[in-house]
């Protein structure tokens, strides 16, 4: 019979790092352990032993042959030390009982058994996927996850267009719907119209005479989604247009399938999104705009409970923000008479990127056609402070950093933007490196986008080619390191330092984001999001298809994290942040961030060293 | 016959002879089996290096502390190979009740009659114990109650006392807080306080596995400070009961 070691066991199954593992491998692990005793001041690992390393008490140090820190063990951590003669050493910083699988050993067990192989030989961080999704995705009800064809309405009324808008009408009360689809009439599987109540509505309003043909008041191109569309997708899409009826249609052929309407995601929850768009659009005035966006934060909670995942989430925020800013530019378009020369509103920063959350800030920018006419700048100056007041009274903090049509630098002439950008892209000292990633990631959200776009394409066609703004942005990406990990309840910084809280964005996230822009850039992409930036860097080959990978999961990881510790900020009626206090997380969390600040780390590591062989 | 610690003569420790002597003496009078086995199996020598000696940290519970009167309940051990303890080898025996279980004793053990009428016969244990212990030093921390135990069982059930090389961590301890010049409180030499000295972690059961892997940690602890490079000669650290040497 073999003594209990269960007390060891209970003490390996709190070690994040071992979470992944199941319950069985752990058990055997254990019997294969020696115990070490380190007293403080010794060199870890002791004879230099390659294997797992364990710590059961004390702390301990790793670092490089160059004495850099690479990461402070504490209670419940692990090392692997490999058995390559360049093992890191690091000091024994408080007297330490470590426990021990020796390689030997180690290999004996990976022999038996698999899971134990492969987290053995996983000296790479592993995939974050595999050790379970964060939150949520089990959610078999989550609009992620449900396509359309679930909740459509399936034969959706179709009449042909020749009919009068009086038949129409009483089609529609007869079949009882508020939406009806309608086709020409030599191709009646097709549709190509759609005649809603708030169409006939306006018909009536205007005097339309009902013996008219439907096709004079029905609206059309449609807007349709496939049977497959997640949900979420479809949401998102009413949202953006600003409709609530999308038929639906087979992927194979195009013909109809069905209709979603937004009641149908009504009832399968989480469309707050819809209505809340549909309400800031409705407003009248500031006070009605504020009043919509206090559900905003709400939105964000309900999406994360409702297994959006991040990009979901993100896009989302942004489209609420987006039309939130057209609706303060329209009304202070009402206010002070239509604007005297053709002009487009930009957001950079997170809104242009599509990766907003309720905690956000504004980066905007002003473009103005070259032939303003004079006496315009004052005009333009008043819509900056009123949309920019606007948007701060509603939630949106005005930019700290200035980034805001306010100033004249944030609102010039087509002409002058021209000029500037390609100063910025050609001369990308240190300031101006943080002005072109604004540049890179402009987006038009109101007015005429011909102003802007032709700009931004040619800052692509140069940047790509100009070698000293890739390798500006390569350093800029180098100046964000992310955190080594964490020790006890703190984020362990590479410098050695400890900080009480994460800062989710500004060191999780914006160390990828400052990443994708560089390899975007280099790949000629035109993307902005950062998910979509790094996939299109894949494609071009500027990195492997695992980089890109890895460095998606990792970003997809934490923002789902902010997204979710702002959720739980939200109902419990505190202010959203992205402080992150390491204590709010679970074992298995606190590893997967780990892991994602590893995916990070090595990617900048091989990545940015090939941009900078490339292109320094 | 050679002498069983087989060490060079100057790092001989007192009453060494008398030990060779009793041992061999032992080990012709043991019945062949386990113990026989054991105390014919040569012992690292005194001079040997800490580092490079084997040792068995021990652990007994018993019903009570008289050896003649109260009965071994558990045996529970774990190798060192120096100071590195492995898990592998950590064992114990529960040993079948002869009579019921005093009810003190099996609060502080939760051993209950049921648990103990599981275990296997004294004997049994005592086999799988020599079995582990040969070659080895024994480790246990107030060691004259292992000894006791041990001795009284070997004598009733193989007529013989054997004669144990043994290291008391609760002695090592307080010679290092002595010459440290440290004042040793009331419990200070109790082997949990002790280990909270070493910042080493407090173990919730109270069994014979567990209090032998807390001691052989708390030898281990020891050694780090009395002899970090390990080359401090093993004839150091043995106990040495007056009626042996």
């Amino acid at each position: 019979m073999n003594g209990e070691l269960e007390e060891i066991r209970e003490f390996l199954d709190r070690c994040p790092d071992l979470a992944p593992l199941p319950a069985a491998s752990r058990d055997a692990i254990v019997r294969q352990l020696t115990l070490r005793y380190l007293r403080e001041g010794s060199r870890f690992p002791p004879d230099a032993e390659p294997g797992l390393w364990i710590v059961r008490t004390g702390t301990l140090e790793i670092r490089d042959a160059r004495d850099t820190l690479l990461d402070r063990l504490g209670e419940g951590d692990l090392v692997h030390i490999a058995a390559s003669p360049q093992t890191p050493l690091g000091p024994v910083t408080e007297d330490a009982l470590v426990y021990h699988l020796p390689l030997e050993r180690a290999r004996q067990l990976a022999a038996r058994d698999g899971t134990i192989a492969q987290f053995l030989a996983d000296d790479a961080p592993r995939p974050l996927a595999a050790g379970g999704a964060p939150h949520g995705h089990g959610d078999d009800n989550g609009l992620l996850t449900t396509p359309v064809r679930a909740l459509m309405t399936p034969n959706p009324v179709l009449a042909p267009s020749t009919l009068s808008l009086r038949e129409a009408a009483r089609l529609m009360d007869h079949a009882d719907v508020s939406a009806l689809l309608l086709h020409a009439p030599d191709r009646p599987g097709a549709p190509e119209g759609i005649l809603t109540d708030t169409d006939l509505r306006r018909a009536i309003a205007k005097g339309i005479d009902p013996g008219q043909p439907v096709a004079e008041s029905m609206v059309g191109p449609l807007t349709t989604v496939q049977r497959d569309t997640p949900a979420f997708e479809a949401l998102l899409r009413m949202a953006r247009h600003d409709i609530h009826h999308l038929p639906v249609v087979h992927e194979a052929d195009g013909t109809l399938a069905g209709m979603l309407s937004s009641t149908d995601l009504i009832r399968h929850q989480g469309t707050s999104a819809v209505y809340l768009v549909r309400d800031l659009r409705r407003a009248d005035d500031l006070d009605g705009l504020k009043a919509v966006m206090q559900a905003l934060p709400r939105l964000q909670a309900q999406l994360v409970d409702s297994g959006a995942d991040a990009v979901q989430l993100t896009q989302t925020i942004t489209t609420v923000i987006d039309t939130l800013t057209q609706r303060l530019i329209e009304l202070c378009e009402r206010d002070q008479g239509s604007a005297p020369c053709a002009y487009a509103w930009l957001a950079s920063g997170s809104q242009g990127r599509h990766e907003q959350t309720v905690f956000t800030d504004q980066d905007t920018a002003l473009i103005l056609a070259d032939d303003a006419p004079e006496g315009a700048g004052a005009w333009f100056e008043a819509l900056a402070r009123q949309v920019t007041a606007g948007l701060d009274a509603c939630g949106i903090r005005a930019c700290p950093g200035d980034v805001d049509p306010t100033h004249p630098d944030w609102r010039r002439p087509a002409a002058d933007w021209s000029r500037e950008m390609e100063r910025v892209l050609h001369h990308p000292a240190a300031r101006d490196a943080m002005l072109a990633t604004h540049y890179l990631d402009m987006r038009v959200i109101h007015g005429d986008a011909t102003l802007f776009e032709p700009l931004r394409q040619r800052a692509l066609e140069t940047g790509a080619r100009h070698e000293a703004l890739l390798s500006a942005l390569a350093d800029q990406a180098r100046d964000l390191p992310p955190p080594l990990g964490f020790f006890r309840q703190f984020v362990l910084e590479d410098s050695g330092e400890h900080a009480d809280t994460l800062d989710l964005k500004n060191r999780g996230l914006l160390p990828i984001v400052a990443m994708a822009r560089v390899f975007a850039l280099h790949a000629g992409s035109e993307a902005r999001s950062t998910v979509e930036r790094l996939r299109a860097a894949a494609r071009a080959g500027v990195i492997s298809d695992t980089t890109a990978d890895n460095l998606i999961d990792a970003w997809r990881y934490i923002a789902e994290l902010r997204a979710r510790h702002q959720a739980n900020q939200i109902r419990n009626g505190q202010p959203p942040d992205n402080a992150l206090d390491p204590a709010e997380l679970s074992t298995l969390e606190r590893s997967h961030l780990k892991t994602a600040f590893r995916l990070v780390s090595d990617a900048r590591k091989t990545a940015l060293a090939n941009a900078e062989r490339v292109h320094g | 016959m050679v002498c069983p610690l087989n060490h060079p003569d100057w790092r001989r420790p007192p009453g060494h002879w008398r030990f060779c002597r009793a041992r061999r003496r032992a080990a012709r009078r043991a019945p062949p089996g386990p113990l026989r086995t054991s105390l014919e199996t040569p012992l690292p020598r005194a001079g040997q290096a800490v580092a490079a000696s084997r040792f068995l940290a021990v652990d007994l519970e018993t019903t009570g502390l008289d050896p003649e009167r109260d009965r071994i309940l558990s045996i529970g051990w774990v190798a060192m190979d120096g100071a590195r303890i492995d898990l592998a080898t950590a064992d114990q025996r529960l040993v079948r009740a002869e009579g019921p279980v005093p009810e003190a004793s099996a609060v502080i053990h939760r051993i209950t009659d049921q648990r103990a009428a599981g275990g296997v016969p004294l004997e049994e244990a005592l086999d799988a114990l020599f079995e582990a212990l040969a070659g080895r030093v024994m480790v246990a921390h107030h060691a004259a109650l292992e000894i006791g135990f041990l001795e009284q069982a070997c004598q009733r059930l193989y007529g013989v006392r054997p004669p144990l090389a043994i290291v008391d961590t609760l002695r090592l301890a307080e010679t290092a807080l002595r010459r440290a010049g440290q004042p040793i409180p009331a419990h200070g030499l109790r082997l949990h306080t002790l280990r909270a000295r070493y910042n080493l972690p407090a173990y919730r059961a109270h069994d014979a596995l567990f209090d032998a892997i807390a001691a052989g940690e708390l030898f281990a602890a020891l050694l780090s400070r009395q002899s970090p490079d390990g080359k401090l000669p093993l004839g150091r650290v043995l106990f040495r009961p007056a009626w042996l040497w």
